[in-house]
């Protein structure tokens, strides 16, 4: 009747729309982005030249738009690495909301359960320790066996996690205790790794610094297969929990007084974002922030209810990430800069200026 | 009806013995109130009805439904519901929304017409309605533990468990939360039982006390019958009991 709510079934339906709007529009920005990206590079392609090409390639009705030559460029070249940028992304959003509600800190992001130290300390394992062989090719360095680093960041950093998730699941261990045994595992992967770059000759610690940099150029088809089917998975595991993850939002007793088996969902959910991270991270290098202010914005945009949380953030770490990566390709063109270097670049002024924003409240 | 019964409960932290033997009856539409100081065993007593800790021996029935023990998590969350003392408004949540949470044992993946039914229900009944789309970080003190109350009776349950529901509010809100604790116990026939430390308000609004030191029940019975010497056996200080107009006792503690 009054204080500006509507009618009172109105009041769910009107937050309901508010959120779907949130998403198309979310959606609509990130196709749109996706074409400009596939039309900026060397080889030039229009806007619509583009935005042709994609629908030829998911509906192949017709003769191609573009030449042959360009579209082989388009296709295996910049195609993967587009793509890659948006799983990746989407990765990061979906792993940094899961963690930040798993452990109910608005300050957890994907690599708090140590994702990236480890990830580093398997990758300086291969290049370093001869897993995998360096070589020098043009102005970058290539592994003869590059799946050894990947497979070698992958288990690491899925071990680490497993070890923190697996805390989880002790009796009297807080969130914040798990949050502080991450940091501890990141302390420890990185003294290791260190260690190893001391017995590091200096072309395999450059292989291993341009590795931890983190650039989507270094992905080909088979790793963006691979993350999409790992985003798809946990994705459609996550949207089945969203209604466990709001009840873990409030206090643990609370939630368990609501029926949530509070230790295992906070454990499944620390092991699946864990590997959400880590999938990524193994073939592109660590890529900060999107995953700590993906979620931010998407809470922002949705509010709590993880069954728009999730895919907001989703959507939203996308969309950060292939933004961040089309201007790394872009401002200093021909010169390609690392991508992680751009995230935070734009990341922290959009992070500050929320946080401001929001006041002392960081949910 | 009696609705909870613990009878036997006794509870262990390591060696420190915080329950011994407690036994106790909750019926249908009743407000009983568990008085006693600090570390007396007050919130063990209703985490342990909770299932969140388990008894060392003894046991916690919900008539007709069972030991809460051996119930699955939703099934017992159908039954029991809970507001800690002391709860933070916990991330973007409308109240609407918060509120809803309460539903989690009844939901699948998305809420029915029904769980918005209740929810709005009982925001009417609590007088939120018009709070409905606000933030719950931008409650006051008073609506935010009216939003707890109404969270927990969205869960529809048969025992209601407060620790504490005045804590933190002024002498007004002190009153209208525990006027509506009672209002709502007896038309919902709720068996409420909650931890107080506020004696007087305890006596004014419960139909029977509890007083529980180290562990153990001292005091069971009427609120009008609460003497001076409970007061000094159960806290340590000498009190006076007067009575109001009405009869009910009114404790005036003096200085030691």
């Amino acid at each position: 009747m009054s204080g500006g709510c509507g009618r009172r079934e109105g009041a769910y339906a009107s937050l309901t729309k508010r959120r779907v709007a949130a998403l198309a529009g979310l959606a609509t920005l990130l196709t749109l982005l996706t074409i400009t990206s596939l039309s900026v590079g060397t080889a030039t392609l229009t806007f619509a030249g583009a935005a042709r090409l994609l629908a030829h390639l998911i509906l192949p009705v017709g003769a191609p738009p573009i030449p042959q030559d360009l579209m082989r460029i388009v296709v295996e070249l910049r195609l993967p690495r587009v793509l890659m940028g948006v799983v990746t992304g989407a990765c990061f959003g979906v792993a940094g909301t899961l963690l930040q509600s798993a452990l109910r800190n608005p300050l957890a992001s994907p690599y708090t359960v140590g994702v990236s130290a480890s990830a580093a300390f398997g990758a300086a394992l291969a290049i370093i320790l001869g897993a995998g062989v360096v070589g020098w090719f043009g102005e970058y360095f290539i592994y003869t066996n590059p799946y050894a680093v990947v497979a070698n960041a992958f288990v690491f950093s899925m071990l680490c996690a497993a070890m923190v998730s697996a805390l989880a699941l002790i009796k009297g261990v807080t969130p914040g205790v798990t949050i502080l045994a991450g940091i501890s595992m990141t302390y420890l992967f990185s003294a290791a790794t260190s260690l190893l770059q001391y017995f590091g000759t200096s072309q395999q610690i450059a292989a291993l610094v341009f590795w931890m940099f983190g650039d989507l150029g270094k992905a080909g088809w088979l790793d963006v297969e691979v993350t999409a089917a790992v985003l798809v998975t946990c994705f459609t595991v996550a949207m089945l929990m969203s209604m466990d993850y709001n009840a873990l939002m409030l206090e643990d007793d609370v939630a368990h007084s609501l029926g949530v088996n509070v230790k295992r969902v906070r454990a499944a959910t620390l092991a699946m974002a864990s590997l959400l991270t880590a999938t990524p991270v193994a073939f592109v290098g660590v890529i900060g922030f999107v995953g700590l202010l993906a979620p931010h914005i998407a809470r922002f945009l949705v509010g709590a209810d993880h069954r728009y949380l999730i895919p907001t953030s989703a959507l939203t770490g996308a969309t950060l990430l292939l933004g961040a990566d089309t201007l790394a390709r872009t401002i200093l063109s021909p010169l390609i800069l690392p991508v992680g270097v751009l995230t935070a670049f734009m990341g922290v002024p959009l992070f500050l200026h929320l946080l401001l924003k929001r006041g002392a409240k960081f949910w | 009806m009696v609705i909870l019964r613990v009878r036997g409960v006794t509870f262990r932290y390591g060696s420190v013995e915080a329950l011994r033997d407690v036994t106790l009856e909750v019926r249908e539409g009743e407000v009983v109130s568990i008085i006693g100081p600090n570390g007396a065993g007050k919130t063990t007593l209703l985490k342990c009805i909770l299932n969140l800790l388990k008894p060392a021996g003894g046991v916690i029935l919900i008539e007709p439904h069972g030991n809460v023990a051996k119930m699955w998590g939703v099934e017992r969350a159908k039954l029991i519901a809970y507001t800690p003392q002391v709860e933070a408004p916990a991330a973007p949540f409308t109240v609407l929304e918060f509120v809803l949470l309460g539903r989690k044992p009844y939901v699948g993946r998305t809420y029915s017409r029904e769980d918005l039914r209740v929810a709005e229900e009982i925001l009417e009944e609590l007088g939120l309605r018009d709070l409905a789309l606000r933030r719950v970080s931008e409650l006051s003190g008073g609506e935010w533990r009216k939003a707890l109350i109404a969270r927990a009776l969205t869960q529809k349950p048969k025992v209601l468990l407060l620790d504490e529901p005045t804590n933190h509010l002024d002498l007004k809100h002190q009153v209208s939360v525990l006027e509506l604790i009672k209002k709502l116990s007896r038309t919902k026939k709720v068996a409420t039982l909650m931890a107080m430390h506020d004696v007087n308000l305890a006596i004014r609004y419960s139909d029977k006390i509890i007083a529980l030191k180290k562990g153990r029940i001292t005091y069971c019975g009427h609120p009008n019958n609460i003497t001076a010497n409970l007061i000094k056996e159960l806290y340590e200080v000498n009190a006076e009991v007067i009575k109001d107009s009405n009869g009910v006792p009114v404790i005036i503690p003096k200085t030691a």
